[in-house]
This record gives structure tokens, sequence and C-alpha cells, in this order.
């Protein structure tokens, strides 16, 4: 177990209800530089708890700690902050109709920095050239691929420096030819201390990276209406 | 419980508690459009520059020449008494008071307002709302407030051109295209004509506007990500907005006129 100072995030009693899923109560801490894997035969229930971590749930009960700050879900404003710092690497995710992918990459900075003449950051481009998307950031979302799009949003998601990254079934939002990319950048990240859960049905995804544990599931958590327990 | 009066008494009280959602939205609308107005400005300008576009400079291709069919049609009608009526008075008094805004308000319903539901009830159902929530973004702030300021500023707008268009455009056919005398008719509109009746305009423009955007925004950030509920909810809105529009034109013009 980690010293609490490292905790980042820390739920107690939690229970969440999503489409007549329920789940909980959950006790969970994840600490810096812990790379846990979720462990379930259902991928709905690992997206249900990743979901929850990303605190897109609001909690029927429970507290939801940030860094020892615990969350106000009663009004979604106060949230907004943390989610920020929280990385959810998902395909159910998406970008915004009506923009390019461009203005989607930069509507974060847009909205922060107050301005609308601003260019892609060095880092930015950096990972677009290594995901392959340089020459499509122009693209409108409705024209690009589900490749791109589902690139394009770990870009985003990276491009927080989050100090949570939870990551849903990565062989399914980069194309084979840059999965070695996106393990690469998943290294870094729990080398840098950054803590990691991860959903992947690949094996081979798996194999390439070396989880430090696995979400412990002892029957605390259940689903009053879910084909199995998670 | 299954008897008329249950009935009646729970319909009664969901249509209640509907209302006082409606109002708990305008009023987090309006206190976020309040709180750090500065927030975001460059991306909400941005969006009510493309809202205006969308609602009031894309729509004059239709406000046009409908505000001078309506325009010529009143005017065809009543021409034939302006021995008998004050035909200044009668198209003031239909014109700006009662159609000018209500049809403005009905072409914003039909053209914008459902637009909007079906935007916004889509970027819920496809997770674009989470997105910006995870990039830190309020949707209310990036979404609403420009829906908002863009529809309501248009409807005002368009209700100024639809008058303008209703009176002179509807004399200038009437001269062109009949034998009809409309010697005294720009008089007569200028002698009845009051202050009063053009800021009453106004206001009815104004409150048609904040109901239209608050009522759409409010059934597409409620479609609960089903996208069945996409046409049920977007129906509901434009029903809904063109009856609070007839309740508060008639509200006004009780208020100010008898």
């Amino acid at each position: 177990m980690a010293a609490d100072k490292n905790i980042i995030v820390s739920i107690t009693d939690y229970v969440v209800e999503q489409n007549d899923c329920r789940l909980g109560p959950l006790d969970l801490s994840i600490a810096a530089g812990e790379f846990l894997v979720i462990d379930t035969e259902f991928p709905e229930h690992a997206s249900f708890l990743l979901r929850t971590l990303a605190t897109l749930v609001r909690p029927l009960q429970g507290t939801y700690r940030f860094m020892g700050t615990p969350l106000r879900f009663s009004n979604y404003q106060d949230i907004l902050e943390y989610k920020k710092r929280i990385g959810y690497l998902s395909a159910g995710i998406g970008m915004i109709s009506n923009r390019t992918i461009m203005s989607n990459l930069l509507l974060p900075r847009y909205y922060a920095e107050n301005s609308l003449s601003l260019a892609l950051a060095p880092e930015t481009e950096n990972l677009c050239e290594r995901f392959g998307l340089t020459g499509r950031l122009l693209r409108q979302v409705t024209d690009a691929t589900n490749w791109d799009l589902r690139t394009a949003t770990i870009i985003r998601e990276l491009m927080k420096h989050p100090d949570l990254l939870l990551v849903e079934r990565p062989e399914e939002m980069v194309p084979p030819g840059t999965r070695t990319v996106l393990v690469d950048i998943l290294q870094q990240a729990i080398a840098d201390g950054k803590p990691v859960i991860l959903f992947s049905r690949d094996r081979k995804f798996l194999e390439r990276l070396s989880p430090t544990g696995r979400v412990e599931i002892t029957g605390g958590m259940c689903c009053k209406n879910c084909p199995d327990r998670l | 419980m299954n008897s008329i009066s249950g009935i009646v008494g729970r319909q009664t009280l969901t249509y209640i508690t509907h209302l006082m959602n409606l109002l708990a939205f305008a009023v987090k609308l309006f206190r976020t459009m309040a709180s750090a107005p500065l927030r975001g400005r460059a991306v909400v300008k941005w969006g009510i520059v493309e809202q205006i576009y969308f609602t009031a400079v894309q729509a004059l291709f239709l406000i046009v020449p409908l505000s001078l069919l309506l325009g010529s049609m009143v005017l065809l009608q009543f021409a034939k008494f302006a021995a008998q009526i004050d035909l200044g008075k009668v198209v003031v008094i239909l014109i700006i008071r009662e159609v000018g805004p209500i049809v403005t308000a009905m072409l914003v319903i039909l053209r914008s307002a459902t637009a909007v539901t079906i935007e916004i009830s889509y970027m819920n159902v496809l997770n674009e709302i989470e997105s910006l929530e995870m990039a830190g973004i309020d949707p209310m702030r990036l979404l609403s407030i420009p829906r908002f300021i863009g529809i309501t500023s248009a409807i005002l707008c368009l209700f100024i051109v639809f008058d303008v268009g209703a009176i002179l455009g509807g004399y200038g056919i009437i001269l062109l295209t009949t034998s009809i005398p409309m010697g005294n008719y720009l008089p007569d509109i200028a002698k009845a004509i009051t202050a009063p009746d053009i800021v009453i305009g106004l206001v009815k423009a104004l409150l048609f506007g904040i109901v239209i955007s608050v009522v759409t925004l409010y059934h597409g950030f409620e479609s609960q990500k089903r996208v069945t509920n996409i046409p049920r909810g977007t129906s509901k809105a434009s029903i809904e907005c063109f009856f609070y529009c007839i309740v508060i034109n008639l509200f006004v013009s009780g208020l100010f006129y008898f």
C-alpha cells in the first residue's frame, strides 16, 4: 500500500448506478506510479468503472477524493477542474462534430487562453506526427475516419498532462500500425510516476506493459441487473 | 387511482414539475452567464456569431419574402375599407403588435429551435458533451450561452426586418401591382405608430427569444443519451415553444393594452 500522500484517487463506500446497472459499494485507492489492469469478462463493466473514476457518473453514495480533496457532485461545474486532470482514453469519448480535428485539439486552449489565434503546441504537433495524424488535422470531424478521431481523442487527453490516466480498450483506439506509439507513451507515463488504469481484451497489448496490480474485486462490487458480477 | 381526477392530477403534477425544471434550467443559464463572464469569452463570442449567422442572416431569405407577402395580404384585405377605417392603425395593431413578433418566433422555432434541440441531443448521445467536460470546459457556457444570446438577438433583429418589410414592402407591392389608392398610407402609419408599440413589440420578441432558447436547450440536454428520445424531444420542444410564445403574446398584449 502506497503512502497516503501518494494517493491520487481514492473512493470509499462508493455506489453508482447507470442504465439499471449498479456498481458498489466500492473502495479503491490509486497511488502515483501504480499501473492497474481491470480484469472482467464484461467490457461494459470495465467501461462503467472507468467512467466512474473519470467522474462522469454521479454517485448515489460515497466519497471520491482527488489528491485528498473530496469532490462535490451536487454541482457539475465544481468537478470540471478535476475532470481536466484525468485523462480518459476511450473510444466512447467523442469529438465536437461541427469542427475540424485541429480545432477540437485546440478547443481546450481556446477556452482557457481566451483566444482563437492559437497554433498547436510543439508537443501536440509531435504527437500528431508520431500517430500519423498531421496531414489530416484540417478534416472536419464528420469526414474523418474513426481511427483518426480516436487518435485525436488520445492526443487531446494526453495534452491535458493528466494526473491519472484511464485507458479503455486501447487496441480499439489506434490503428495497428501506431499501437507501439501508444504503448511507448503509456510506458513513459508509468515511468514518470503517473497512475494508469487500463482495460484491454488484447493479451498481446497487455504483455507489452507490466501491470503492478489488478483492480481488486472482492464481492464489494455488484451489478443489479447485469449479466454477471463485475 | 385511475379515475379521471387521478389522471388529471398526475398530469398536472408532471407539468408543474416540468415547468419548475425549465425555470431551474433558466436560472442555471443566467447564473452561468453572470459568474465569471470573461471565462472562455473568445469561443463563446465565436459561437454567438455562428448562431446569429444561422438564425438571423440565413433566415433573411425567408423572412423578407414572408414579410412582403403578409404585408401586402393585410393591405389588400383592409385597403378596400380605407374610407371606413384608419388603415395606419390597423397595420400597426396587426403587424407591429401581434403578427410581427409571432411570425418571427414561428420562423425561428421552425428553422433554428428544432435544429438546436437536435444538435444538443446528438451531442449528448454521441458523448460530445462529456468530451467537453473532460477537457474542463463548461458545456453550459460553451453551448448554451451562444445559442441563448444568438437566438434572442436574432429574433429581435428579424422582428425589425419583418415589420419594415411588411409595412414598406407590402405598400410597395400594392402600389406596383394594383390600382388600389394608397395615398395617405404612410402618413397614417406615421400618425398611428407610437413609441410603446415599438417597445412592446421588442419586449415580446425579447421574451420569445428567451423562452425559445431556454426550452430548446433544456430539451436538448434532457435527451438522456437515447437516440429515440431525439425526435420526441424536438417535437415537444417546438410545440412548447409555440405554445409559450402565444401565451406570452397574449399576456403582454393584455398587460399593456387593456
